[in-house]
């Protein structure tokens, strides 16, 4: 069993050592996404990864940091994102101020993967920002500092976003969406998200199998009265559950039904599903 | 459209004095709920109670509740009620006679069903004959009862007592009254168990999760005498299941309370079954040239085939429908063929058969044999082979109707393994359900002169053709000026929502847009100087609300820039050497009204009634609302648009476009505002529709529609008083999926009980003071959105 292996030591300026990852992440190839992957990065394509939430994304950009063996700063965007949160702000220091570089300035000097972490809910005005990175001048201008970026070769953008649950409203505006390259992600076949289960959690293959049948009744479900369906990541915390003893029935309902929704019909009916398999 | 009294002036002159008032102050309120049929039931209905000379209360009663009653169950109910009325009025006092009438609402609306309220005024009809002293005291507790009792228990009931107290009269009073111990005793052993529509929706949900596709559930409508036979059926691909579950006991009715099963678990069973004949059935079996016994033998395996196939699926499927099949003792030779098929049934279920039974064991191994049971065919095969051996066992010959069988309780009848022998009109009608499509095409000038068939051909031609240069005849006269109508736009259909199939009728509904007629521009400039005082209280609302822009938020520690006179402060108090405050960012904050607003407003025939007590009707208030709602909108800068409704059956729902969202709201919006007029009908889940698929084009990132409108939905050519609200729901429902929120403000001052099931719990307001409308529009949006 192995935990997400993410690097959150504060960053020394100058090295990124600290987010290099550094043991392997499992990550179950479902096609030819690694060998697409590969082949952006030797050309410092950004790419764009979508996909519903917990199917792997996340996973598949640090297992890939760690085959080519480049560092990885993410960053979770959210609404209140800011242009500095990304870019760098200036710092109140003992001898005056003191520029401090934002993620995406210290991923482009240094040379690491940016990953931006759900990236529609940041504002549009902030994702600007990357736009200057994102095409053939691959330079980053930081305006209050008076400074331009040259970006290191080894650098590279990588985003997120889950096609499905945003609103109209939340998408990404063309001119992002148009510098990246997408691989699209989807839940696993039957087979091998039991694979990855019995993998990540340490339950048997037939208890995985279950898990996933539970699983695949609940994203049955999805724009019926659930706005996402089970993910793999909560049936790997399913798992985790029952190796620690706790009874299948007991860590279906806490790991799969009681967060997925607060309507009682739907959870009635989806523990009445869970009840045909364990 | 409109229906007046005065046309009914003949039967009128028949009721007495206050009656005829009563009709002349409720006849909006009837005329909106009954069509003209309806009415005419009604009047005579009136008329009719009337001649029987039993007082004046219950034709007033009559008057009063009989819209209430076609809300409820429809109006078909009227002339039943009357004709049972007339039927009783020899055996009981006009007083009886009146309560009847008075509690048939209520009756109406806990059975919600036509057929179910025919067979309640059965149940009063025993009353009647057998205990007509209760009827009054069970009359006055008809809630409790219907609350606490099915339909079918109410009249279990009732025959308990009317047995019981045959002869003794006082003692019928107190238990028809709830007054004796043995009233309430047989009340609670008939407490219904878990209804089909509690459930209804969880049934759903769950057939969804496990199949991943929908099926339509439907309670069979009707209760049974006796409870035993509860079987679901399917037709028609519809799964039909009883209204009513109670508790399954396996052991009797002595089992212990934790050995029972919950009903709920009998509904998934039986509906899974269900499900599983469905999916797992292509073709149905032909019964042609089959012996009843064999049908039987081929069912028993049919069932077994379809559970082992879900079973595949859901393992323990297995365990949930066993505990639901009667256990059997194994010592005792089975009497009949019914209860070794029964057997049989159990046998094939189970994992590991203990059945000693060799025809059992035979038909066990023979069928764990198959290799392949993805067709019903092998069902086939194996039942015929079987059902000749069970020929050469000694058992009496198989009858289906008296070979009374056990079978588990939710096993369907399986009426659906077997093809329908007989040609079924109404399915052959039900199926001619394509969408029929006028085909409307510009033509050129000599095509329309050469080829056109018909000139003055109706809206409902086969092809509309259009001609873009006018149309002159030799003298010079132009066609439209003979014989033209306000053009219409280009239709737009929109699908229905049909809550009894649960299926969306495609193209159902065709709305078509019509240019709003132009007013005269000084009924608005009168509204805005009339309501002075109420704008003057508005500006300060208006003023309040944040604007758009940008804000500066100091003294942050985490910011996007440095405050610089902060920061200098700082910076000194370092260089003496004290404590600086850290706080030297500032962040920018963005205020957007990211919002879009449409008003929808509701403009069917009865926006004309005067306000009570007024001389200005609800088209004027609306109208006065909507030019104050307009003017603070303008004022705040949020887009909006201002369309309106109404309709006239399916094929014509006018859509009114007041103003759009990139027009601005000058004096053209005015004047069609100051020109709006109230006609037809309100079908208002198409009318949503189409403004939703104006406000979807708009990139907010909240969307909101206001419906001002002062009735239910309801259209000319639909008599069920629940397929539009059901449809209104389902179109707010599909909205909100959309982004868009939905807003009600209802005029009718009975709104509450239906409003809050089309809208939602928090999505409407009641307006009790309709003249105080145009002030509450205004402030209820800006409290919605600040």
């Amino acid at each position: 069993m192995s935990l997400p292996a993410t690097a959150v030591v504060a960053p020394t300026p100058g090295s990124l050592d600290s987010y290099h990852v550094t043991r392997e992440p499992y990550y179950r190839a479902i096609g030819d996404e690694v060998a697409l992957y590969e082949a952006a990065y030797s050309v410092r394509m950004p790419i764009m990864l979508k996909g519903p939430t917990g199917c792997g994304k996340t996973r598949f950009v640090e297992y890939m940091a760690w085959k080519l063996g480049k560092p990885l700063i993410t960053v979770a965007c959210n609404e209140d994102m800011t242009a500095s949160d990304l870019v760098g702000r200036f710092l109140l220091d003992a001898s005056g101020t003191r520029w401090q570089d934002g993620p995406l300035a210290l991923a482009s000097r240094y040379g690491a993967i940016c990953y931006l972490d759900e990236v529609v809910e940041a504002r549009q005005d902030t994702t600007v920002v990357i736009h200057p990175l994102t095409d053939a001048r691959r330079i980053l201008p930081l305006e209050k500092k008076g400074e331009i970026i040259e970006a290191h070769p080894d650098f590279q953008v990588v985003i997120s976003y889950n096609p499905g649950y945003q609103s109209l409203m939340k998408d990404l505006k063309q001119s992002t969406k148009q510098r990246f390259g997408a691989l699209d992600f989807n839940y696993p076949e039957h087979e091998v998200e039991a694979e990855i289960i019995a993998h990540e959690s340490g339950v048997s293959m037939d208890v995985a199998k279950n898990l996933v049948h539970i699983a695949e009744r609940a994203r049955n479900l999805k724009g019926h009265g659930l706005d996402e369906g089970i993910s793999t990541r909560m049936l790997i915390y399913a798992g985790r559950l029952i190796t620690q003893g706790v009874a299948p029935l007991a860590a279906c309902r806490v790991a799969l039904v009681r967060p997925i929704t607060d309507d009682p019909d739907m959870r009635d009916a989806l523990d009445a599903a869970v009840t045909t398999y364990f | 459209m409109a229906i007046h009294l005065e046309e009914f002036q003949s039967l009128l002159d028949e009721l007495p004095g206050s009656a005829q008032e009563l009709l002349r102050a409720s006849w909006n309120e009837a005329a909106r709920t009954l069509t003209p049929r309806g009415l005419d039931n009604y009047l005579k209905g009136a008329v009719a109670l009337h001649h029987l000379g039993r007082g004046e209360d219950l034709v007033v009663g009559f008057i009063q509740s009989m819209p209430e009653l076609a809300r409820g169950v429809g109006e078909e109910a009227l002339p039943d009620l009357v004709n049972f009325l007339l039927g009783m009025a020899s055996k009981t006092s006009g007083h009886v006679l009146a309560l009847i009438v008075g509690t048939a609402p209520l009756a109406a609306q806990r059975l919600s069903d036509a057929g179910l309220f025919v067979s309640y005024l059965k149940v009063l009809e025993i009353m009647l004959t057998q205990a007509p002293r209760g009827l009054r005291p069970m009359l006055e507790n008809l809630d409790r009862l219907l609350t606490q009792l099915t339909l079918g228990g109410l009249r279990r009931w009732v025959q308990w007592g009317a047995q019981a107290y045959r002869s003794d009269l006082d003692g019928q009073v107190a238990y028809f009254s709830l007054q004796s111990a043995d009233a309430l005793a047989v009340l609670q052993q008939e407490r219904k168990g878990t209804l089909f529509v509690d459930i209804q929706r969880r049934l759903n949900i769950y057939q969804r999760a496990m199949w991943g596709r929908d099926f339509f559930l439907r309670p069979t409508s009707g209760d049974y005498e006796s409870r035993e036979e509860l079987k679901p059926y399917i037709e028609h691909y519809v799964i039909h299941i009883a209204d009513a579950y109670d508790n399954y006991k396996p052991l009797g009715p002595d089992t212990p309370p934790e050995q029972c099963v919950p009903a709920l678990e009998i509904y998934r069973a039986a509906v899974n079954h269900c499900a599983a004949h469905l999916v797992f059935t292509q073709q149905p079996l032909s019964m042609q040239m089959l012996h009843p016994a064999q049908m039987a033998v081929i069912e028993v395996f049919e069932d077994a085939r379809v559970e082992e196939l879900s079973i595949r699926q859901f393992p323990n499927m297995r365990e949930a429908w066993l505990t639901l099949h009667p256990v059997f003792d194994y010592s005792r030779e089975p009497q009949s063929i019914g209860e070794l098929l029964d057997r049989l049934g159990r046998a094939l279920l189970e994992e590991q058969s203990h059945d000693p039974h060799p025809w059992v064991r035979e038909a066990v191994v023979a069928f764990h044999a198959q290799t392949d049971l993805s067709t019903n065919q092998t069902s086939w095969n194996l039942g015929i082979d079987l059902s000749h051996k069970l020929f050469e066992l000694p058992l009496p010959e198989f009858n289906n109707r008296t070979d009374h069988r056990l079978s588990a309780i939710y096993r369907d009848d399986n009426r659906a393994v077997w093809q329908l022998e007989e040609y079924d009109e109404a399915q052959a009608l039900e199926a001619t359900w394509q969408t029929r499509q006028q085909v409307r095409k510009k033509v050129s000038l000599m095509e329309m002169v050469n080829e056109v068939d018909n000139e003055f051909a109706g809206d409902d031609a086969q092809e509309v053709w259009e001609l873009p240069t006018e149309y002159l005849f030799d003298d010079g006269v132009s066609i439209n000026e003979l014989e033209g109508r306000p053009p219409t736009s280009e239709p737009f259909y929109y699908p229905e929502w049909d809550y009894k199939i649960q299926l969306e009728r495609p193209n159902w509904v065709t709305v078509l847009e019509r240019h709003p007629p132009v007013g005269e521009l000084a009924v608005i400039e009168n509204i805005i100087i009339e309501n002075k005082p109420v704008i003057s209280r508005l500006k300060f609302l208006i003023e309040s609300i944040v604007p758009q822009g940008m804000q500066r938020i100091r003294h942050v520690e985490d910011g996007d820039d440095l405050d610089i006179n902060a920061a200098v402060r700082a910076m000194i108090d370092i260089r003496m050497g004290q404590l600086p405050d850290p706080r030297i960012m500032m962040r920018h904050k963005r205020t957007l009204r990211e919002l879009a607003v449409m008003v929808l407003l509701d403009m069917s025939e009865s926006s004309n009634d005067k306000v009570r007590g007024h001389d200005y009707t609800i088209m004027d208030l609306t109208r006065a609302a909507t030019v104050l709602f307009a003017n603070a909108l303008d004022r705040i800068g949020d887009p909006f648009a201002i369309h309106g409704f109404c309709s006239d059956g399916r094929h014509d729902v006018h859509y009114h476009r007041f103003k759009d969202f990139d027009q601005p709201y000058g004096d053209i919006a005015k004047a069609r505002l100051a020109g709006m007029k109230g006609h037809l009908s309100t079908r208002m889940g198409a009318a949503l529709r189409h403004a939703g698929h104006y406000l979807a084009q708009q990139l907010k990132s909240k969307r909101v529609i206001f419906v001002i409108t002062d009735g239910e939905p309801a259209d000319n050519d639909v008599y069920d008083p629940q397929y539009l609200r059901h449809d209104t729901k389902h179109a707010i429902e599909e909205l909100a999926s959309k982004g868009i929120t939905v807003y009600a403000l209802s005029l009718d001052p009975h709104a509450d009980q239906y409003v809050s099931r089309i809208f939602g719990a928090k999505n409407f307001t009641v307006i009790d003071e309709v003249e105080r409308l145009p002030e509450k529009l205004p402030t209820l949006y800006m409290s919605l959105t600040r």
